[in-house]
């Protein structure tokens, strides 16, 4: 169990980063939702949201990653010809897809240094982290989410192909109701339920009380809240690839799918 | 009239392509609703800043951006027969290459207009704005000239990324990023450095987007028509470079015999 894990994460590590212009594309864009949503603030003279602005781009990335790269891995796999050689291996697919998913997703991570340099060289800005001990589990807390939630997006697109039209739709959708930028707050009252279901919306508020000066209320409690819906988002992806295979096995048409 | 004749028949291949992504359904829930939500993303941060004037130039800045971004889907478009094997076909065929990539790629132009005027109507009637009916109405054709000046840029850039088309994708969305960036959709062209404000002059949205706000604000007729005349005029340089691109490049393909291998 532990060779197949570590296997599936060096594999894909080393496909992820043999692919700069592919998986990795995400974070080229990071950079321009810093420019942007900085330049929005700066300009309005709010100086003290400036945090607000540097911490969207982080789960934008981080949510774009788990969409686009992690979730069409399955599809991958299946457009290269390898999707039976990795069914058929003795590890269990979609324990090895989980490990993989984690892994392409944790590269968003990245998106974090990238907006704090945009904000330090473009507009010489620089945002104190009041509360490490908050951040640090906050984004992997985020990234575990998002990989949990890029393994049902994955099972999703390889049974549902038609789905994947709407790919490109359920970006700003999330990131409003996820508040990324904008605390679910300012949301009409009739949404805020919906956007608690959304791991975007815990960590932004997490990533946001990051950078306060007051001490942060219920940290465990709230970070504990974006691991459940991350393993839940897993639990299900976990179950529907188990499935699907599992048809695809009894009809003998992997291959064919 | 040949050149007529392929252009209407690349304007169907173009519709069914548009037909094979979207159908009624999907459309209005799936796409019209991301563009309603990036929006109101967008219309929300002028909340945030507590300022009603802000609300409404993201709001603006943003809808017409968003018609933009879709056009820009041309860019993409154009490197598709790179990968259906009819390059070379559209190069060797006696009429010209121009008529039958613009015409297959016309329809994100249209897909533009309509996503930008959606989001311009639905987004102003969700934050409340008060748009004068007259100018709302005016505002329509500078959606439309902003939109085919961008059309423009994205035929030039559409003929670039057919060289690598396997980088497509990143090229068209950073050339997008670029523009929601610098180009007055978010923040004004000014607050940004000369040279920067320098690239952005000579790049679509920036003066349609400024004569759209000019119009909304009630600015004079001159005023406005001088900014769009500005967009006109972007429009057309990139149609220019655009054409003499696609010349270059089929032209080089046939000198060399590499069009296939591109």
């Amino acid at each position: 169990m532990i060779r197949a894990l570590t296997g599936a994460v060096r594999a894909q590590f080393q496909m992820t980063t043999h692919d700069l212009g592919g998986d990795l594309f995400n974070l080229v864009v990071v950079p321009f939702f810093a420019l942007t949503f900085l330049a929005i603030v700066q300009q309005s003279g709010r100086r003290g949201l400036l945090g607000y602005a540097l911490m969207a781009p982080v789960l934008i990335t981080l949510w774009q990653m788990a969409l686009f790269t992690a979730g069409e891995l399955v599809n991958r796999d299946r457009f290269l010809g390898v999707l039976e050689a990795v069914v058929a291996a003795p590890a269990p697919f979609a324990l090895v897809m989980a490990a993989r998913t984690a892994t392409v997703t944790a590269f968003g991570l990245a998106g974090f240094a990238e907006s704090w340099l945009v904000a330090l060289v473009v507009f010489h800005v620089v945002v104190p982290v009041r509360h490490p001990e908050v951040l640090v589990p906050t984004l992997v807390a985020a990234a575990f989410a998002a990989s949990g939630t890029a393994l049902l997006f994955s099972a999703v697109f390889a049974l549902r192909q038609s789905a994947r039209v709407f790919q490109n739709s359920i970006t700003f959708p999330f990131y409003l109701l996820g508040g990324v930028l904008v605390p679910v707050a300012y949301l009409p009252g009739w949404l805020r339920p919906l956007s608690r279901v959304v791991f975007l919306s815990w960590s932004a508020d997490l990533l946001r009380d990051s950078i306060r000066p007051g001490t942060p209320a219920g940290v465990p409690f709230r970070l504990a809240v974006v691991v459940l819906l991350g393993a839940a988002g897993m639990a299900v992806g976990w179950l529907l690839l188990h499935r699907m295979v599992e048809h695809l096995r009894r009809e003998g048409t992997l291959a064919l799918a | 009239m040949t050149a007529l004749r392929v252009f209407r028949n690349a304007v169907h291949l173009g519709y069914v392509d548009f037909r094979y992504q979207w159908g009624p359904v999907s459309w209005l829930v799936g796409y019209c609703v991301r563009i309603v939500s990036e929006t109101t993303f967008y219309g929300l941060i002028g909340v945030l800043l507590g300022s009603a004037q802000r609300v409404e130039y993201l709001v603006v800045g943003n809808s017409v951006f968003i018609g933009c971004a879709t056009t820009m889907l041309a860019a993409q478009a154009i490197t598709w027969d790179r990968f259906d094997g009819t390059y070379p076909l559209l190069v060797v065929a006696p009429s010209s290459y121009v008529p039958a990539v613009v015409g297959r790629t016309a329809v994100w132009v249209l897909d533009g207009m309509a996503t930008a005027v959606l989001a311009l109507f639905v987004v102003s009637a969700i934050f409340g704005l008060r748009m004068d009916p007259l100018r709302g109405a005016v505002a329509l054709p500078l959606i439309v000239l902003t939109c085919l000046s961008t059309f423009c840029l994205a035929l030039f850039v559409g003929g670039m990324a057919s060289l690598r088309p396997g980088l497509r994708n990143m090229i068209s969305i950073l050339v997008r990023m670029t523009i929601l960036a610098i180009c007055g959709v978010n923040v004004p062209v000014a607050f940004w450095p000369v040279p920067v404000q320098v690239l952005a002059g000579v790049l679509p949205v920036t003066h349609g987007v400024a004569a759209i706000r000019l119009l909304l604000a009630g600015a004079p007729a001159g005023q406005v028509m001088a900014s769009a005349g500005l967009e006109a005029v972007v429009g057309a340089g990139w149609l220019a470079v655009a054409v003499l691109t696609f010349d270059r490049l089929t032209e080089r393909g046939r000198a060399s015999g590499s069009i296939e291998f591109v």
